[in-house]
């Protein structure tokens, strides 16, 4: 398994913890993954927003530097994969942009064709390495810690471009998360949205957004919430103190992880080696449980 | 260029927007209006749309939707809301009606490829925690990218 990897613009420059921990584990799973050259922002939403033209045509040029490596690009963030999906989608419907797109792609020498696959890091390691490939490289199981799956929007919908998971019934971050021995379960909260797309112009509704299913994650047991999407990731964890401001809630307290993170330390990397020291919600009592005594 | 206006009429059109049966599942699906009821609802929202597209484009509520996809994953006569609000954005950004916040990320994206921005420091960050050196995005990349952006896309925001 071998893929070419984008970061994108908020993971390379402020969520170092989910970079760090995914280059520490997936080559532990087998997977190889390749470092992009002169890439740059996939679009979206912001310029999606003004120009769908535009927004195709950045999109579209990171995929033709994947294309043009020979192989398949694994976005890490949840709304950059979207953001690929769309862009395929658009240009195989809409050959007349597919030309405008490449009549400006070749003044940098590239061209998209619609040959590299776009997949998910959910897909990579719920398809390709299998619960199994995970469980058998288990070191230290997750045993006794109760985690709850937010897979978010743009892994799982729209349902008619992608097929990563279901759209109403996620299971697969939640099958990853068993392959490690810890706990988790179905909640009515699950496929919530966090609101992070408007944390910055609308923040204090999407602080009670965010706020609410934090609130209904503590009440059902769970220990902790774990994502794979950096804009979910810091709507819970980064703003966590501004939610319970938001919410006039000084009880919201709920460690936010990457998978990759709990994968890591399942695997025996060091919580260093996995950016935990980054995360800002209260993350270490559940570590310190998962390490034990050693 | 292709015209948003264009797209939108056709997603605007009576065989599509026209099917809307007024069921609610849009807005029973939707966080925004979970939280703030009085200030959006898709389906409303897409009604006002329906009926004046032009109109719209000064609106605030234009720019709420947070893009969950939850409505376009419901509805029952599969009307594609979060389609139609992106390009009545569009629409109104033709105009040149682009709220401070996307217009601010926008031009970020123009100067540095990125919709964050970059600094050496972040490159000395990352070195902390062992990640590789991203740089700066080269200047004949960018120039060529805000020129067909900017000058074939976006006017509004060169
Ligand atoms: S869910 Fe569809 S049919 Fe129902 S009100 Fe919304 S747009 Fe109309
Ligand atoms: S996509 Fe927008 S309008 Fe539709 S449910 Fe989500 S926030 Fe509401």
């Amino acid at each position: 398994m071998k893929y070419a990897l984008y970061l994108g613009c908020t993971i390379q420059s402020d969520q170092y913890g989910f970079e760090a921990s995914v280059r520490e584990t997936l080559p532990k799973l087998d997977v190889e993954l390749v470092d992009m050259e002169d890439t740059s922002c996939c679009g979206f939403p912001a310029l999606s927003s003004v120009s769908v033209t535009g927004w195709h045509y950045l999109s579209a040029r990171n995929l033709a530097i994947t294309e043009k490596m020979g192989l398949d690009v694994l976005p890490l963030c949840n709304g950059c994969h979207l953001s690929f999906i769309e862009t395929i989608h658009a240009l195989e419907e809409d050959p007349r942009l597919k030309e405008i797109v490449n009549r400006n792609l070749e003044k940098e020498g590239l061209r998209y064709e619609g040959t590299a696959k776009v997949v998910h890091l959910i897909e990579v390691l719920h398809d390709a390495v299998g619960k199994e490939g995970i469980s058998e490289k288990v070191k230290k199981r997750l045993e006794g810690v109760k985690l709850a799956a937010h897979p978010g929007c743009h892994a799982i919908r729209p349902s008619d471009l992608q097929k990563v998971d279901d759209a109403e019934n996620p299971q697969k971050l939640d099958t990853l998360i068993k392959a490690l021995g810890a706990e988790t379960f179905d909640y009515p909260e699950k496929i919530d949205c966090c609101g992070s797309q408007l944390a910055v112009s609308s923040g204090r509704s999407t602080l009670r957004i965010a706020g609410e299913k934090l609130q209904a994650v503590q009440s059902y047991g769970f220990e902790g919430l774990v994502t794979t999407c950096p804009f979910c990731f810091k709507m819970y964890d980064s703003r966590q103190r501004a939610i319970r401001g938001a919410m006039r809630d000084r009880s919201i307290e709920v460690p936010v992880f990457y998978y990759t993170q709990i994968l890591g330390l399942a695997l025996g990397s060091s919580p260093e080696k996995l950016g935990l020291q980054m995360n800002q919600s209260p993350v270490d009592d559940i570590v310190n449980k998962i390490l034990g005594d050693d | 260029m292709v015209s948003s206006k264009e797209l939108l009429k056709e997603l605007l059109t009576d065989e599509k927007l026209g099917y809307c049966q007024s069921c609610g599942s849009c807005s029973a699906s939707c966080p925004m209006t979970r939280v703030i009821p009085e200030k959006y609802n898709p389906r409303t929202l897409l009604q006002k749309i329906h009926l004046d597209p032009d109109g719209m484009s000064e609106k605030e509520e234009l720019w709420l939707c947070a893009w969950c996809y939850r409505c376009t994953e419901r509805c029952p006569q599969g009307i594609q809301p979060t389609e139609i609000f992106l390009l009545t954005r569009n629409f109104a950004a033709e105009k040149g009606m682009i709220p401070a916040n996307p217009r601010r990320i926008i031009k970020e994206i123009m100067n540095s490829g990125r919709s964050m921005p970059y600094g050496e420091f972040i490159d000395e960050l990352r070195e902390d925690y062992g990640l590789p050196p991203i740089g700066e995005v080269p200047a004949k990349v960018l120039e060529e990218q805000r020129k067909i952006v900017g000058e074939e896309f976006l006017e509004v925001v060169k």
